[in-house]
C-alpha cells in the first residue's frame, strides 16, 4: 500500500470495512416467521421449477468460470502509420477528487504536461495519423474527442449508452465504439459524429474484449457476450453485424493477423485459442494454451501469436503457419499484458504479481531476467511501446506512476509521477 | 439428521449472511432478499452434492455472486438501470453514511462491486476473490484499486472522508475546476 497523498480523502481496507458493516446496519427485521417463510417459499418453488433450477444450477456452475476480466484489453493501440515529430504518450487517469483526466507525457523529456479534463474512463484510442485521442465516458454515454495539436478536448460525441471500447479503422476514418446495450456506434472521425448504432446478436456484452478490425477495414470483429460461445462480424460496408460464427468457447480477448488472414479469439474461461479463417468464416480446432489467458499479441511478420496465461504465470507461443502451442515461457506472477516491439524482435509482458515486466527474446523465445519496476511502483496494468521501439511505458495504477524502459538496455528509468490511478495508454506518431 | 434437515439447518445460519451481502451487491433489501433466496434454492436441489464439500459457505457466496452478476447482466442488457440505483429515504436532511455509502457503491460496476464487497466485506482474500470470479489474483487487485479511487473520489465528493481532518476540504475543492 502505497502512502496516501495528504490531499486527497483517505479510505484503506479497514476503514472501507467499517463503512461497509455500517450499511447493512439498516436491516429490516426477519423473525423466526419470515425464516420460515422463507423456506418454505424454497420448498414450493423447488416443487414448481425443479427441472428450470437443475437447468440453472448447471450453468451456474460454468457461469462461476466465465466472468471475463474487466480490466483487460479495453484500450486499444493502433500502431502509428507514421512517425513525424515527437510521439506523446496519453494515460488516462481517474483522480480522487475530480473527473477523469487525459495526462499527455513528452516522449523527450519524460514529463507530463497539463492534464486535459475528460470522461471517467478506462478506454481511449488514437486515430493513426496521431491527430486525435477518443476517450470514452461511460457516465454521459459519450466520446470525448482531444486535440493532440493543442491538447485540448472537443465537444462530446453522444454513443449508444454505456460504452465501454473503442476501435479505430487502419485508415483513421471511422471509431467504432461497443457499449453495454449491445450497440456498435460508428464515428466518423473527419466530422466527429456519430451515425446510427448497429444492433449486435446476441445480446450481451464482454468488458473484456475489444472490438477487432481487419487490416482492410472491412470487418470488426466483436465477442458480443461471455454467455455465448459466438463472434460476430460487423460489415463496415454496410453497417450491419452478419451471422454470428460458433465456437467451442466463449471469446474474450480478440486479435487479427497482420495479412488478414484469420482471427485468433482467446478464451480466458477455457484456457484455449480459437483460429478463424476470415475468407471462409469458420473456426478452427481450440488450440490448449495454459490457465486463464488475459491478452494476447501477433508478430509484426503474422508468424507468432504470444498468449498470457494469467493464471499458470507463462506466455504460450503459438505458431500461426501450423497453429500449433509450443513450450509455454515462465514469466512473473500474475501476467496481463503483452506489447511486442515494431520490429518484432522482443515481446515485453507486465506480470501485476510480481511488478516486474519480462523481455522475451522472440528469436528463441527465452525469457530475460524480469526489470523490476522498482519499490513502491508496483501492479502494472498497461503497456506502451514507442513507433521507434526505443522506450516501453509502463502505467503502474496502483502506485499513480508511468514507468519508461529504455529497450536497448531492459533497464526501468526514473518514475513519472501523475498521482491518482492512471490506466490506459496510448502513444501518438 | 436427513439432507433436507441439514440443508435447513445451514440456511438457517447462512440466509442472514447471504441476504447482507446481497444487500451491499444489489443495494435493496427487496432485491437482497430475492438473490439471497434464489441462491438457496439453487444449492438446494444441489444439496446433496454440495454437501459433501468442506466450502459449503464458499459455494453459497459464488452462487450468489454469480446470480447477483446474472441478473446485472440480465437487467443491463435491458437497459434498466435505474432499477438498481439504491432505496434511500425522501430527501435526506444531513448526509447518512449508509446512504452515501450505498450511492458510492451504486457507482461501481457490478464486477468491481462484488470484488469490494466480497473482499473488504466478506473478507475474502485476494486469490479467494480471483477464484469466485474466475479471473487472476493480478485482476483483483487492480479492481480492488480502482474501485477503491472511485469510492474515495464519490466519498470525498459528499465530504463523509473529510469530518476528521476538516481543513482537506478547501486544498481539495480547488481541484474542481
Amino acid at each position: 500500500m502505497t502512502k496516501p497523498d495528504m490531499n486527497e480523502p483517505y479510505l484503506n481496507g479497514t476503514a472501507l470495512r467499517a463503512m461497509l458493516e455500517h450499511a447493512v446496519a439498516g436491516e429490516p427485521l426477519i423473525g423466526p416467521v419470515a425464516q420460515n417463510a422463507l423456506l418454505a417459499g424454497l420448498k414450493r418453488r423447488r416443487r414448481r421449477r425443479t427441472s428450470g433450477i437443475v437447468a440453472c444450477a448447471g450453468v451456474v456452475a460454468v457461469v462461476s468460470v466465465i466472468v471475463p476480466t474487466l480490466t483487460g484489453a479495453r484500450s486499444t493501440t493502433p500502431t502509428p502509420a507514421t512517425s513525424a515529430g515527437t510521439p506523446t504518450v496519453y494515460v488516462t487517469n481517474t483522480a480522487p477528487g475530480g473527473p477523469g483526466w487525459l495526462i499527455p507525457i513528452s516522449t523527450a523529456t519524460n514529463t507530463a504536461g497539463p492534464r486535459i479534463k475528460v470522461g471517467n474512463s478506462d478506454a481511449i484510442a488514437a486515430t493513426p495519423n496521431g491527430k486525435t485521442i477518443y476517450v470514452l465516458d461511460e457516465r454521459s454515454d459519450t466520446v470525448i474527442p482531444v486535440s493532440t495539436a493543442t491538447n485540448t478536448a472537443g465537444a462530446p460525441i453522444k454513443v449508444a449508452d454505456y460504452p465501454f471500447a473503442i476501435t479505430i479503422t487502419p485508415d483513421g476514418k471511422i471509431a467504432y465504439v461497443l457499449s453495454e446495450n449491445s450497440q456498435l456506434t460508428p464515428i466518423m472521425t473527419a466530422t466527429n459524429t456519430a451515425g446510427r448504432p448497429i444492433a449486435i446478436n446476441p445480446a450481451g456484452y464482454n468488458l473484456a474484449a475489444s472490438p477487432a478490425i481487419t487490416p482492410d477495414g472491412k470487418t470488426i470483429y466483436i465477442s458480443p457476450s461471455v454467455q455465448s460461445d459466438v463472434l460476430v462480424p460487423v460489415k463496415a460496408a454496410t453497417d450491419t453485424a452478419g451471422k454470428p460464427i460458433r465456437l467451442r468457447a466463449a471469446p474474450t480477448v480478440i486479435a487479427i493477423t497482420p495479412d488478414g488472414k484469420t482471427v485468433y479469439t482467446v478464451s480466458e474461461p477455457s484456457g484455449t485459442v480459437t483460429p478463424i479463417d476470415i475468407a471462409t468464416g469458420t473456426a478452427g480446432p481450440p488450440i490448449k494454451v495454459g490457465q486463464y489467458p488475459v491478452d494476447i499479441a501477433i508478430t509484426p511478420d503474422g508468424k507468432t501469436a504470444y498468449v498470457v496465461n494469467s493464471g499458470s504465470n507463462t506466455v504460450t507461443p503459438i505458431d500461426i503457419a501450423t497453429d500449433k502451442a509450443g513450450p509455454p515461457i515462465k514469466v512473473g506472477l500474475s501476467p496481463f499484458k503483452i506489447a511486442i516491439t515494431p520490429d518484432g524482435k522482443t515481446a515485453y509482458v507486465i506480470n501485476n504479481g510480481s511488478s516486474t515486466v519480462t523481455p522475451i527474446d522472440t528469436a528463441t523465445n527465452t525469457a530475460a531476467p524480469p526489470i523490476k519496476l522498482g519499490e513502491n511502483w508496483g501492479n502494472p496494468s498497461a503497456i506502451a511501446i514507442t513507433p521507434d521501439g526505443q522506450t516501453a511505458y509502463v502505467v503502474c495504477s496502483a502506485s499513480g506512476a508511468i514507468i519508461p524502459i529504455a529497450t536497448a538496455t531492459n533497464t526501468a528509468g526514473p518514475p513519472i509521477k501523475v498521482g491518482g490511478s492512471p490506466y490506459a495508454i496510448v502513444i501518438t506518431s | 439428521m436427513t439432507g433436507a434437515e441439514e440443508f435447513i439447518e445451514f440456511a438457517t445460519g447462512a440466509a442472514p449472511r447471504l441476504r447482507r451481502t446481497a444487500f451491499l451487491l444489489c443495494g435493496n433489501w427487496h432485491t437482497a432478499e430475492d438473490l439471497a433466496q434464489t441462491t438457496l434454492a439453487k444449492m438446494f436441489v444441489s444439496w446433496r452434492r454440495i454437501s459433501q464439500r468442506d466450502a459449503v459457505y464458499a459455494y453459497a457466496d459464488r452462487t450468489l455472486v454469480n446470480t447477483y452478476l446474472a441478473d446485472r447482466r440480465r437487467k443491463r442488457a435491458g437497459e434498466l438501470l435505474a432499477g438498481w440505483l439504491p432505496e434511500r429515504p425522501a430527501a435526506p436532511q444531513t448526509p447518512d453514511l449508509r446512504i452515501v455509502m450505498l450511492d458510492a457503491l451504486a457507482t461501481l460496476p457490478p464486477k468491481a462491486r462484488v470484488v469490494v464487497v466480497m473482499r473488504y466485506w466478506a473478507d475474502l482474500s485476494v486469490d479467494q476473490v480471483a477464484d469466485l470470479l474466475g479471473c487472476s489474483p493480478g485482476n483483483v487487485k487492480s479492481q480492488s484499486a480502482r474501485a477503491l479511487d472511485k469510492l474515495r473520489m464519490v466519498l470525498g465528493e459528499s465530504g463523509l472522508l473529510d469530518q476528521p481532518m476538516d481543513e482537506r476540504h478547501e486544498t481539495r475543492s480547488t481541484r474542481h475546476d
